[in-house]
């Protein structure tokens, strides 16, 4: 098989990779985050090396739940072990066979990558996969994604034809001792809808770092919700580019943190072009001596007017050894335009628990009850019907 | 003499964006030439006849000014422009500071005049201080402040006359390694003013301090420090200006307030720098147990202010506060903002800033808010409103919020919105041409915070307002 372009991407990839320096504790110290620790370098570029993985009951279950399933696929550590959807809507090759078809969007995945976690990934450019959907289709796909390897990289893009539409179920587990690289790209076509409902989890001690970009073309929509729910440390990225008139994001995040692990989460709403909105939420529990690093960022180009754009950012410090470190960016080169940001941190309202206790919850309870709802309101936007509930199946778990 | 720039209304306090736009010839005494080398801070500190050991706090800032980077890393790249070795570091006149204008030079006191200084004085002032490029040209306080035992001097007189008091807090609220400009200060610093309120006074008449800068290619770097005791209160009010020079000026100042248990201060500034000038200055206040702090900030000149007033709240029950207004037109980029750190219980402060960006103008608000888990319920509120009124105008909003434990909670929201046309409409329906009613809407934006001004400043700054809209419509 040829493989031109994605060994290229690749082969540039490793060069650079050993000359970055991973950032340390000090260059991120406003993050928490001593990234040396998480042991990349040890395992590159052998990332078959090494000892095998820590399983987890919950993990094995979803695996084999998502090899039974219709309209579903499943892939561990990049290589797709098992697949069952409508191949007249949707079409998914490997993404070194990708590289030649659609050498544009291939390219557009690694394109720049500079950063060390950034330039990981692109180490085994092809390594993932390429899921297409048609045209004017109405699509479902449910997909599991396992990290297994002690260094698992993959890369996955979602091209969305115009006018077609994807409600897109993703569960991720990263096994303990395993550590996760991913870049995924999200294409939006002309009108084209995707509605993704997307759960992380991770066992003891994994390492997550997953950077997803979308482009939305002209009218196209997102509604996007993501729970953060393992016990893993992850760093998310997540940048959204609003390229073409009246295309419309609405994303929300839910992280709970248990134990001493850190969430790194950064978004970015970019706007290029009039007439889009843009609206993200990060929602995040913090537990133990948890801690939190949100920067987001909402930038509107000088052609971009009647732009209406949102960011908010709500922590809820579960206990007094939590922590949260909060930057919500605007940068505004337009005039004509409504943004805004609205961020807090709070221990539970007060007001809410004695209201909650005085109907009889005890204390743990009523706790528990906020902290659903926040969960629940981070899906609440999402339209079908079958990824709003898939919140349920996790409930056990706030 | 060599007098430019527009005829001054004699009525009042003119705070006109024109109304600084001349200077007198130069013929400094004293000039320790351009560059900055070691010889220039021993000139310095020769000249003033100072103690070996503000020399010695010199020499050491002086060294941590060469070893630390411009922060372009997260700061405007326009502070490479900066050419340190073109800067022209102490100029003075060499004749003294007077307690009576009469006694001010000529020249000086024309600048002054010009400016309403002494006309206010007169008015509503309790004490002014008056500084001309690096030195004071005059400084009085009404006598019954002196009977109260309050100090309001300059700074070289406050570290030689009262060691005792000043040297106590001197560098120890802002450090010498703050950050660059802190240590350039640290290195040069001449002027500015020192103030001691004792215990339980309350001086009612604000104190003034107005800085000038009347030579090209200087660098004004003053130096303040008020220090109000236990139950204290004051108030005190800067102005600045400077003519419009071709080449670039610096003013660097560094502002250390100190509120012991249960003190109150309030600092009003009024920045309507030339265009031309960098304006990169640190301010910051600590709170004692029950003290206040209020920054109450407004930036309308310079080509580059970066300014963040700073409380730190070190006692309980601390209270801090920054209002802030800035205003960008083209060519001016107004990077402002406020550090709240809270490091004991139950204390509380509020943001509130308000930008309106003109023309190109770029108005930025940085802040940080920090609450460690070791201060508990502690509050903060911070409100950021941004107002466009051209399509290419531009804003920011960077804010920092560090918070942990449990019963600490922080608050921030921020908006950009554009002038609305219903209201311009509805305006020009009753008769207001547009331009009217543009600054009407400008006005009433930024209406609740000029409140927060003195009464005389209040009414000046809708007027410039006003005058800087010109132009803006179209």
């Amino acid at each position: 098989m040829k493989r031109g372009l994605a060994e290229d991407v690749a082969r540039a990839a490793r060069e650079a990779f050993p000359e970055i320096p991973f950032p340390g504790g000090k260059d991120e110290y406003w993050r928490f985050s001593d990234r040396e620790a998480w042991g990349a370098n040890a395992v590159f570029p052998f990332f078959m090396a090494q000892i095998g993985h820590v399983g987890s009951a919950d993990f094995d279950a979803f695996e084999r739940r998502f090899c039974s399933m219709s309209d579903s696929l499943a892939v561990c550590d990049g290589v797709e072990i098992f697949a069952d959807f409508d191949s007249s809507k949707i079409e998914v090759c490997a993404l070194s066979e990708a590289a030649e078809k659609y050498p544009e969007n291939f390219e557009s995945l690694y394109s720049g990558s500079r950063g060390k976690f950034d330039i990981l990934p692109a180490t085994r450019a092809g390594c993932g996969l390429y899921i297409k959907v048609k045209a004017g289709v109405r699509a479902r796909l449910n997909m599991f994604e396992c990290s297994k390897l002690p260094l698992s990289i993959s890369a996955a893009v979602f091209d969305v034809g115009e006018g077609a539409s994807l409600a897109l179920l993703r569960k991720t587990a990263v096994y303990g001792g395993s550590f996760r690289a991913t870049r995924a790209s999200f294409l939006l076509a002309e009108g084209a809808k995707l509605e993704c409902a997307s759960f992380s989890f991770g066992g003891l001690p994994a390492r997550k770092y997953a950077r997803e970009d979308f482009r939305l073309g002209a009218g196209a929509q997102v509604l996007d919700a993501y729970a953060e729910l393992g016990e893993e440390e992850t760093r998310i990225e997540r940048n959204f580019a609003l390229c073409a008139p009246n295309a419309s994001v609405d994303s929300r995040v839910f992280s709970a943190a248990r134990g001493a692990v850190a969430r790194d989460i950064r978004t970015s709403q970019e706007h290029l072009c009039p007439d889009c909105r843009s609206n993200v939420a990060v929602r995040t529990a913090l537990y133990d001596d948890s801690k939190l690093a949100f920067s987001g960022l909402i930038r509107v180009e000088e052609a971009a007017q009647r732009t209406d754009a949102y960011l908010s950012s709500r922590s809820l410090l579960m206990s007094d050894a939590a922590k949260a470190q909060v930057s919500p960016i605007l940068e505004i080169c337009a005039n004509d335009v409504s943004c805004s940001h609205g961020c807090t941190v709070a221990k539970p309202d007060e007001e809410q628990l004695f209201y909650m206790r005085s109907r009889g919850l005890d204390l743990p309870e009523a706790k528990r009850l906020i902290v659903e709802g926040f969960a629940e309101s981070s899906f609440s936007h999402i339209a079908d019907e079958a990824l709003r509930s898939s919140l349920g199946e996790h409930a056990n778990l706030f | 003499m060599d007098l430019e720039g527009e005829k001054r209304d004699l009525e009042g306090i003119s705070l006109g964006r024109n109304v600084g736009d001349f200077s007198y010839a130069e013929d400094y005494a004293y000039d320790a030439g351009e560059g900055l080398s070691e010889e220039v801070v021993r000139y310095i500190s020769a000249r003033k006849k100072e103690d070996p050991w503000v020399l010695e706090f010199r020499l050491k800032a002086l060294k941590e000014f060469f070893r630390k980077e411009n922060p372009t890393h997260w700061a405007s790249k326009k502070l490479d422009e900066l050419d340190f070795s073109k800067i022209r570091y102490y100029l003075a006149k060499g004749a003294g500071k007077k307690r009576s204008w009469d006694e001010v030079p000529d020249d000086v006191k024309k600048t002054f005049e010009r400016l309403g200084v002494p006309e206010q004085e007169r008015a509503f002032l309790a004490g002014v201080e008056a500084q001309f490029d690096s030195e004071s040209a005059y400084s009085n306080m009404k006598d019954y402040l002196a009977k109260d035992g309050v100090i309001f001097v300059d700074s070289s007189e406050g570290l030689k006359e009262y060691p005792e008091i000043f040297r106590r807090y001197f560098g120890r609220v802002v450090p010498i390694g703050d950050n660059k400009y802190s240590a350039l200060n640290s290195a040069v610093f001449s002027g500015g003013s020192f103030i001691y309120v004792p215990k339980g006074v309350k001086v009612k008449q604000p104190l003034q301090a107005y800085f000038r800068i009347n030579a090209a290619r200087f660098g004004q770097f003053e130096r303040t420090l008020i220090i109000a005791d236990e139950g204290a209160e004051l108030m005190y009010m800067e102005g600045c200006t400077a003519p419009r020079f071709e080449t670039g000026t610096l003013h660097s100042a560094v502002v250390e307030l100190v509120a012991l248990k249960g003190a109150k201060i309030q600092y009003v500034t009024v920045q309507n720098w030339s265009n031309n000038v960098f304006n990169l200055v640190t301010k910051r206040g600590v709170a004692e147990e029950d003290a206040q702090i209020r920054w109450i900030d407004c930036n309308i000149g310079s080509g580059l202010t970066m300014k963040y007033p700073a409380v730190v709240l070190k006692g309980a029950r601390a209270r801090g506060e920054v209002v802030s207004i800035a205003l960008a037109n083209s060519g001016q980029h107004q990077d402002t903002g406020a550090k709240m750190i809270h490091l004991a219980d139950s204390t509380a402060s509020n943001i509130l800033s308000k930008s309106v960006s003109i023309g190109r103008g770029r108005a930025s608000y940085r802040g940080l808010v920090h609450m460690p888990k070791s201060a508990k319920n502690c509050r903060n509120n911070t409100e950021c409103d941004a107002l466009l009124i051209n399509a290419n105008s531009r804003t920011d909003t960077y804010p920092a919020i560090i918070c942990s434990g449990s019963g600490n909670s922080v608050q921030h929201e921020a908006s950009v919105s554009k002038l609305s046309q219903e209201q311009i409409f509805y305006m020009r329906q009753r008769g207001l041409s547009e331009k009217e009613a543009m600054s009407l809407a400008v006005n009433g934006f930024v209406n609740d915070l000029v409140k927060e001004f003195p009464l005389e400043y209040s009414v000046e700054l809708k007027r410039l307002i006003d005058l800087e809209m010109e132009g803006s419509v179209g």
